[in-house]
């Protein structure tokens, strides 16, 4: 039992040290103090109308846990899955396979690390807020357990189940990759949300105990007043501006029986996903991660062998071949990009990208504006997450880098390949729009198809990684196009949404982030 | 058309040199690199394919600084890196076509080239087949096929025949003298066979420094008289191994055949033996331990 235990320990901090070390943690731990400092200056927040907490310890520490958990549930698993992939991808997990360590203590590791990092940037939250106390608090004192106790009882449960998650996505192929991505994002924002308005237990931030106890105390002082709330980015909402608060004192979550269960049941899910994962675990057997091949592609596969292994063709030597003059073309790069983004999906996801297009030329004006748009502008996330990471990840960077003027010739057709993908993913809509005389609307959905490609090749190339744009154009599209926060709307899915000046942000956002990618890339040319 | 490096160097992150004053003026023909891992031999290779750039010292092609004007190099470039990657999911033909895309080549004549490089390197019945399927032996085909799309008057190949089997590996050999008339092709190999075989100039590295630059007929000169063949027993061949510099040992009936390379016969049963190039090499490098080549 103890040997077990020192190898979990040992593999877990490896797996979390590696994890560390890593550029994409450092820039992930800059995110996580940036959100600290929205939750600290009230940018990010939970308001109850014009009534305002007393800033005492149970507040500081309740406030920002919650909105840790919330940040956590949403984004945390972005930011800690592919610890398993990492150990597929170099190999690792073929050396680890091949040792006495079982499913169950590998899977445990992964879930371990996980928590840690997910705890580290939680602890550095924590440690923010206590500074901001610090100064701010208006209680005379400060009560340690009032601040401490709302991280570990709201946020170590959400954060042991969101690392279990990423665990369990990991394990099933078909979860791995960018479709376990966008499922998660609904998984999450479901929880958060039902959780928030009627079903407590799926509270994973207990937002809804939370601010049960705060209006209640918030009524209590004001007697007769119904209280209204707001989560979320209250600095984009004006109605929630007040020149003066009325305040209220609270000392934080009576904490029942009933209530500490419902935390305890995440740890018990986070328990039984890390069961099912073992199970699902392939132990990196190709085999089983493999493309499936059917009966016809292996009946040629084999046919092909057999030619190549006993006809033997006749080669024809080297001065005999056809001489080429080389000729640059923009266009027959930028086919050859898009072919390389287009190839390799199922068919499925070819069906669903033509039937969006036609469905937005078939649904009424506002369906296809409010949820066709949307879905569009999401379905080819996966191409456009791959932009600029592709050299890295496939390891041809030093075929292309030692090619004719790269920077002029494959890294604007890579973004020009995108550019068209995202048109395509609108035209429909944008022509039908313009027949309408609807032109603001299409020049935001062009913007938009300008746009998005921009900023997947410069995270790409700047991270070399699909997970930072990903996680980021995923958060923005979710909160402005499906919760219609207008400031993060860049798809126009509401008329407030649409203004020239957002546009013309927008526009001069895509072209600095083009800069950046060409002198990154030119950075990184020169650096290896 | 000469390649020129004057005092090439590279360090790495660390003050750890890759490359240390590294000169010479490469003539068409096949140069072969031969050292141990680490010696600086893919390091040199990237300075030249303009992969990573040279911490100090200099790199000319044709007149022009390698460095500060890669593209007069890249233009006649073709390069095969020790590791590289493939895309999965097209087939070679695609493959090839997206990389002849990024140097320019296009057209008809650009895939009737493409599908005689595939021929060349025995892939022709493949071609359609996605590369994610691909032996790595194949794969490693499709690279030189790639490096060949231009084709190059300078080609640089790192390890061209790592995966391969022995007929191609003898194919690839033919198809680099046939190539080497007129361009120059740098080679680099663990396999001092492959490099013998083919090279018309050899440069021996050692921890980042050039030890000798010279054909072959030269290096095997300064192991004349120097290699001698000794019959032992089993039970003595830890005692010569320690002793002596032994290049190779094969077992017989009348015990073990030693092939011992030093200044002085190992013992008095021993034969003078034809040297090689690995005898050459192998005396180079346990000789001097990295000393470098002066000049």
């Amino acid at each position: 039992m103890r040997g077990k235990l020192q190898i979990l320990y040992q593999l877990s901090l490896a797996d979390f040290r590696e994890r560390k070390r890593r550029y994409s943690f450092l820039v992930t731990m800059i995110g996580a103090t940036f959100f600290g400092y929205l939750v600290i200056t009230g940018k990010y927040t939970i308001q109850f109308g014009q009534y305002k907490c007393i800033y005492n310890s149970a507040w500081a520490g309740t406030l920002m846990a919650v909105c840790c958990s919330i940040m956590v549930t949403i984004v945390g698993f972005y930011l800690v899955r592919g610890s398993i992939k990492r150990d597929r991808d170099t190999k690792v997990g073929q050396i680890i396979a091949t040792t006495q360590m079982s499913g169950r203590i590998y899977i445990t590791s992964k879930l371990i690390s996980n928590t840690a990092a997910l705890l580290l940037m939680v602890a550095s939250l924590a440690v923010m807020a206590f500074a901001t106390l610090l100064v701010k608090n208006e209680m005379n004192g400060i009560s340690l357990w009032a601040f401490i106790s709302p991280f570990i009882i709201i946020c170590l449960p959400a954060l042991i189940f969101v690392a279990s998650i990423s665990v369990l996505f990991e394990t099933f192929r078909w979860l791995r990759g960018s479709a376990g991505n966008i499922i998660y994002l609904f998984l999450a924002e479901t929880w958060v949300v039902l959780g928030m308005l009627t079903v407590p237990f799926l509270d994973i931030a207990s937002i809804a105990v939370f601010t049960d106890s705060a209006r209640a105390a918030a009524e209590m002082a004001y007697p007769g007043v119904r209280v209204g709330l707001i989560a979320g980015f209250v600095a984009f909402d004006p109605e929630m501006h007040f020149e003066v608060f009325k305040t209220f004192s609270w000392n934080g979550i009576d904490w029942t029986i009933a209530m500490l269960l419902m935390r305890l049941q995440w740890i018990v899910l986070a328990i039984a996903a890390t069961g099912i994962a073992t199970l699902a675990f392939d132990r990196f057997d190709p085999a089983k991660y493999k493309v499936k091949t059917t009966r016809r592609k292996i009946r040629k596969l084999l046919s092909s062998e057999v030619q190549e292994n006993h006809l033997a063709p006749v080669q024809p030597g080297y001065s005999s071949l056809c001489q080429v003059e080389p000729k640059f073309r923009l266009a027959q790069m930028v086919a050859a990009e898009l072919r390389l983004a287009l190839k390799g999906y199922h068919w499925f996801w070819y069906m669903v990208a033509f039937g969006l297009m036609a469905a937005q030329g078939a649904a009424p004006f506002n369906i296809a504006r409010q949820f066709l748009i949307p879905v569009s502008m999401v379905w080819p996330l996966i191409i456009w997450s791959s932009m600029g990471t592709r050299e890295t990840s496939f390891n041809t960077d030093q075929l292309l880098f030692s090619s004719p003027s790269p920077l002029r010739r494959q890294l604007p057709a890579i973004w020009f390949s995108g550019f068209l993908i995202a048109l395509a993913a609108v035209a429909v809509m944008a022509v039908r729009a313009g027949l309408a005389g609807q032109w603001p609307y299409v020049l935001t959905l062009v913007v938009a198809a300008f746009l998005v490609p921009s900023i997947s090749l410069t995270m790409g190339v700047l991270s070399g990684g699909r997970k930072i744009f990903e996680v980021t154009y995923l958060v923005i599209w979710y909160i402005g196009s499906i919760d219609r926060l207008t400031a993060l709307d860049i798809l126009g899915t509401l008329e407030q949404s649409i203004m020239a000046s957002k546009s013309l942000l927008l526009i001069i956002i895509a072209i600095s982030s083009l800069i950046v990618t060409f002198l990154t890339r030119r950075r990184q040319m020169n650096m290896y | 058309m000469i390649l020129r490096t004057d005092h090439l160097g590279k360090r790495y992150k660390g003050n750890v040199w890759g490359l240390k004053n590294f000169s010479a003026a490469i003539d068409t023909g096949i140069l072969g690199l031969l050292g141990p891992n680490g010696a600086g031999k893919s390091t040199l290779m990237k300075i030249l394919a303009t992969v990573t750039r040279p911490t100090e010292g200099s790199a000319n092609w044709d007149g022009y600084d390698v460095a500060g004007s890669p593209e007069n190099i890249r233009r006649s470039l073709g390069y095969l890196p020790q590791d590289f990657g493939v895309y999965p999911n097209l087939n070679a033909v695609e493959y090839l076509s997206y990389l002849a895309a990024a140097r320019g080549i296009s057209g008809k004549s650009g895939k009737r080239r493409i599908n005689q490089l595939l021929e060349l390197v025995n892939l022709g019945e493949a071609r359609k087949r996605r590369l994610g399927s691909l032996s790595g032996g194949m794969k490693q085909r499709v690279g030189i096929a790639q490096a060949l799309l231009n084709d190059p008057q300078l080609l640089i190949v790192d390890e061209p025949t790592a995966g391969l089997d022995p007929e191609e590996r003898i194919r690839f050999r033919n198809l680099l003298s046939e190539l080497s008339g007129n361009r120059i092709v740098i080679l680099s190999s663990h396999i001092v066979s492959d490099i013998e075989a083919v090279a018309t100039s050899i440069a021996i590295m050692n921890k980042g420094h050039l030890l000798t630059y010279s054909t072959p007929e030269e290096l095997l000169r300064s192991v004349q008289n120097k290699v001698w063949e000794i019959t032992i027993s089993s039970i003595e061949l830890p005692e010569i191994k320690r002793t002596h510099l032994v290049s190779n040992t094969i077992r017989t009936v009348d015990g073990v055949r030693a092939r011992v390379v030093g200044e002085q016969e190992p013992n008095n049963t021993a034969r003078r033996a034809v040297p090689t190039i690995e005898d050459a090499y192998l005396l180079l490098l346990n000789g001097k331990q990295g000393e470098p080549h002066e000049g």
